[in-house]
């Protein structure tokens, strides 16, 4: 047991898998296909699922988009396809040249990083000019940024997207300064609700973690890198 | 999505009172508002009927109301 009484990480627990699938996270691939069509990533685009736990999304962006991907995690991928190419390693210090990778997709993952603004620079610094980062992460709707970060250090031991949901505020500020700018963001709260509502149907409310905010939502963001027009694709030449 | 055990309890030995089935297991899908939830379900293989234990209605079913009300 953690100090505060939570057994284990929430994407740990095996009923997690059980209602959310191998991507353990709200709106699973479908989710992904929304968020993939939405930043217009040109096909054959080297793209990073960073933190890619299992490798199902890397995967599915291989056989379903015809993109390069690639993913990386803290933790060896367990259970993953041989074959996909996958990488150990920390958010803050990625196996990447400097702008080479067309698109960062991190879902669920930065709300559970120690430094969100290193992370945020890394990514940027792997992307090429006009490159994407897509974003999908619990996040706080209705709590000051005072009360937030209080609050969140009060649980930091628990290590759950929930227990450590992103401030708009700060996550908009750390964008601009790592040189992304926000094209896209979008709420998708029902998709946590259904999720959670999963979780109570299956008899597994209690192990869900208390979110500090009471009113913890789910957002889509996307930023591109400072370099070329919003709307405007690659070329291949 | 997969289909969800929502019941602990056996309901094996109910029978549906207009065929005379007994109730067998079955994915059910539970729509409200926006969303849509698949579920197992005892219900009867020849007419369809689905039984929805009181318990279930007024536990986790309507748990899962006041949650997606609120959101």
């Amino acid at each position: 047991m953690t100090a505060d009484g939570c057994a284990q990480p929430l994407w740990r627990h095996p009923v997690l898998r059980a209602v959310a699938g191998q991507t353990l996270r709200p709106g699973g691939l479908d989710f992904t296909d929304q968020a993939v069509h939405l930043a217009h990533i040109p096909g054959d685009s080297r793209v990073l699922d960073l933190g890619c736990g299992t490798g199902a999304t890397v995967e599915h962006l291989r056989s379903h988009h015809a993109l390069a991907a690639v993913g990386v995690d803290l933790a060896i991928p367990q259970g993953a396809k041989k074959g996909l190419p996958f990488a150990q390693a920390d958010a803050q210090s990625l196996p990447f040249r400097d702008a080479s990778l067309g698109a960062v997709i991190c879902e669920c993952v930065l709300s559970l990083l120690p430094d969100q603004r290193a992370a945020l620079h890394e990514c940027r610094r792997v992307l090429m000019p006009g490159g994407r980062l897509i974003l999908a992460d619990l996040y706080h709707r209705s709590i000051s940024t005072t009360a937030c970060t209080a609050t969140t250090t009060a649980h930091s031991a628990a290590k759950s997207c929930v227990t450590h949901a992103l401030n708009i505020d700060t996550l908009r500020r750390d964008l601009a300064d790592a040189g992304m700018r926000v094209v896209l963001l979008e709420d998708h709260t029902r998709l946590l609700a259904e999720l959670a509502a999963r979780m109570i149907l299956v008899g597994a409310s209690d192990i869900l973690p208390e979110c500090p905010s009471k009113r913890p939502g789910y957002l889509l963001l996307i930023a591109v890198t400072d370099g070329i027009p919003t709307e405007a694709h690659h070329d291949d030449g | 999505m997969s289909t969800l055990k929502v019941l602990s309890e056996d309901f094996s030995n109910w029978t549906c009172e207009a065929c005379g089935e007994t109730l067998v297991p079955r994915p059910v899908t539970l729509d409200y508002l926006e969303s849509r939830f698949r579920v197992e379900l005892p219900a009867c293989p020849r007419c369809g009927l689905v039984l929805v234990p009181e318990s279930l209605a007024l536990g986790k079913m309507a748990e899962v109301e006041r949650l997606l009300e609120d959101k």
